[in-house]
């Protein structure tokens, strides 16, 4: 079980979270939901060490989460925009990242290592593109190149942001596909999300938050009208199946 | 071809010669490797502003009579370190922070090198001379080469993820700010050994030309260091060659080989793409 407690994380201008405790179960799709600017990417960053929290404990198994920690039972899809696309790399060598920093700095990358990037690739049905320069790739071939990339790391915690925007309906279901699999398989896979319309089918919990945890529970339990106003205010609108506002606008 | 065969029956003759050129080799070779990351990573101003605000440590050690290159060190190392403190703690950006902290250093130097009276030649730390590299100074070179190589052959991984993404590299475990900072200490690393040859003014170039070139060239990570490290050795070579056979300037002769270097691999890029395109 991943716990964080009393996490408080602030920028130059104020706090995003001050005391914020919440757990995550093992072996489920948790989605992340919340408006704009609530801190969903910080709090990931924050379980990352991307982002340095100003206080709190972040444990795994009641074990302190520590850079060797991350190393070994962390994988980390970025949001796609945080890509460097002038970078020299082509895909290979974008899920070949995901091996460098599992294996020791003396022990030089060889065929074990290429078979792994090779089976991420074919499972994200990129193979054919491992040749390709990010820049000549498409939204959605980009993103399962970043999913590859974790993929080859045989990590417990799974930790993904907005993986799904802007990108194809097939790649989506191909992604989604993937780490429904790697959940069966017993891992935790955390997912920043924006998109409210898919939460009920894609995820086993969901987190709403907003500057602070606002609910949490499944999907049915946190998608009442109540929770959504409370975290997104005046900018939703909710309507029932026959297209009827039942709240907000 | 008698031009060269002169310069080759030089070069077996003058030591000088065989200095200047096994120093241009090491200066060409590690700032081709450094700067790759550099260029990557969007730090290339940052060396060259380092590459300025040496000065003033050259112009104390001289005074001081202590060898040149730990003044040097000190203050490149000073000017980073204010650079990001200034762009850190400042709504200003890194460019201004850049530019106020280089000129000021430069300026600084300069009134030290005069007022000091100073027996080095200014003009000899402003522009280089390759040509006056002196035993010592090339086993230095040596030493400092082989450091910088040996930090980015041991830390190639940390120093690559780093360069690549920051934020991808902190989350898998790699203390991405550390291995930042030991780029710009590499960074000054390659100015010290790379002054005696071209001098404050042009080391930017061959942090900056050679990687440009080659990443033009190429689509990798791993080739584009190779490329650029042999791009930094021919610019010394052929530099080298023409200032000794055209008695112009070495410095000078080898930053401007780098540049033709960049053009003839902009002219292919460009030809690389369109053939691309029409493919």
């Amino acid at each position: 079980m991943l716990t964080i407690s009393n996490l408080t994380v602030g920028y130059e201008y104020g706090p995003i979270f001050t005391d914020l405790s919440i757990s995550f179960n093992d072996n489920e799709l948790i989605g992340i939901i919340g408006p704009n600017g609530a801190g969903k990417s910080t709090l990931i960053k924050s379980i990352l060490g991307i982002i340095q929290p100003s206080a709190g404990d972040i444990t795994l198994n009641d074990v302190p989460v520590t850079n060797r920690l991350r190393r070994d039972k962390f994988a980390y899809v970025p949001q796609r925009s945080d890509l460097d696309l002038d970078f020299p790399v082509n895909v290979f060598d974008l899920v070949m990242m995901g091996v460098l920093s599992q294996i020791s700095r003396w022990h030089s990358v060889g065929k074990t290592e290429e078979a792994l990037v090779q089976q991420a690739l074919e499972r994200m049905d990129i193979a054919h593109l491992a040749n390709r320069s990010l820049n000549e790739l498409s939204g959605g071939q980009r993103q399962r190149a970043l999913v590859a990339r974790a993929l080859v790391q045989d990590a417990d915690i799974y930790l993904l942001d907005e993986p799904f925007v802007g990108i194809d309906v097939a790649s989506e279901a191909q992604i989604m596909d993937a780490l429904r699999e790697l959940r069966d398989a017993g891992k935790t896979i955390i997912i920043v999300h924006h998109d409210l319309s898919k939460v009920a089918n894609y995820f086993d919990s969901v987190v709403l938050l907003n500057h602070g945890i606002l609910n949490q529970g499944t999907p049915e339990q946190v998608m009442d009208a109540t929770s959504l106003s409370q975290a997104y205010g005046d900018h939703l609108i909710i309507m029932d199946r026959h297209n009827h506002i039942v709240q907000g606008g | 071809m008698a031009a060269l065969l002169n310069f080759f029956h030089a070069f077996g003759q003058y030591t000088f010669l065989q200095n200047a050129l096994l120093a241009g080799v090491i200066i060409g070779l590690v700032s081709g490797v450094i700067g790759a990351f550099s260029i990557l990573q969007g730090t290339a101003l940052i060396g060259d502003a380092m590459s300025h605000a040496v000065l003033p440590g050259i112009a104390i050690a001289a005074l001081l009579g202590i060898p040149y290159y730990w003044g040097a060190g000190v203050f490149g190392l000073l000017a980073a370190l204010i650079i990001n403190f200034i762009a850190e703690h400042t709504p200003l950006k890194t460019d201004a922070a850049i530019g106020l902290t280089f000129s000021s250093f430069f300026a600084l130097g300069t009134i030290i090198m005069t007022a000091g009276h100073s027996t080095t030649k200014l003009t000899d730390i402003l522009f280089g001379n390759i040509l006056a590299v002196s035993g010592g100074d090339l086993i230095s070179s040596l030493v400092i080469g082989l450091i910088v190589i040996l930090v980015v052959a041991i830390f190639y991984r940390e120093l690559y993820l780093t360069t690549f993404d920051r934020s991808y590299a902190q989350a898998q475990g790699i203390r991405a700010n550390l291995f930042r900072n030991l780029l710009v200490v590499m960074i000054t690393l390659v100015i010290i050994v790379a002054l005696r040859a071209v001098g404050v003014i042009l080391v930017t170039a061959l942090l900056i030309t050679p990687a440009a070139s080659a990443r033009l060239l190429v689509k990798r990570f791993q080739p584009m260091i190779w490329l650029s490290a042999a791009f930094g050795v021919l610019s010394a070579f052929v530099g080298l060659f023409l200032s000794y056979t055209f008695d112009w300037p070495s410095g000078p002769a080898i930053v401007v080989t780098g540049a033709v270097i960049f053009i003839l691999s902009f002219i292919a890029h460009t030809g690389l793409r369109l053939q691309n395109r029409h493919a």
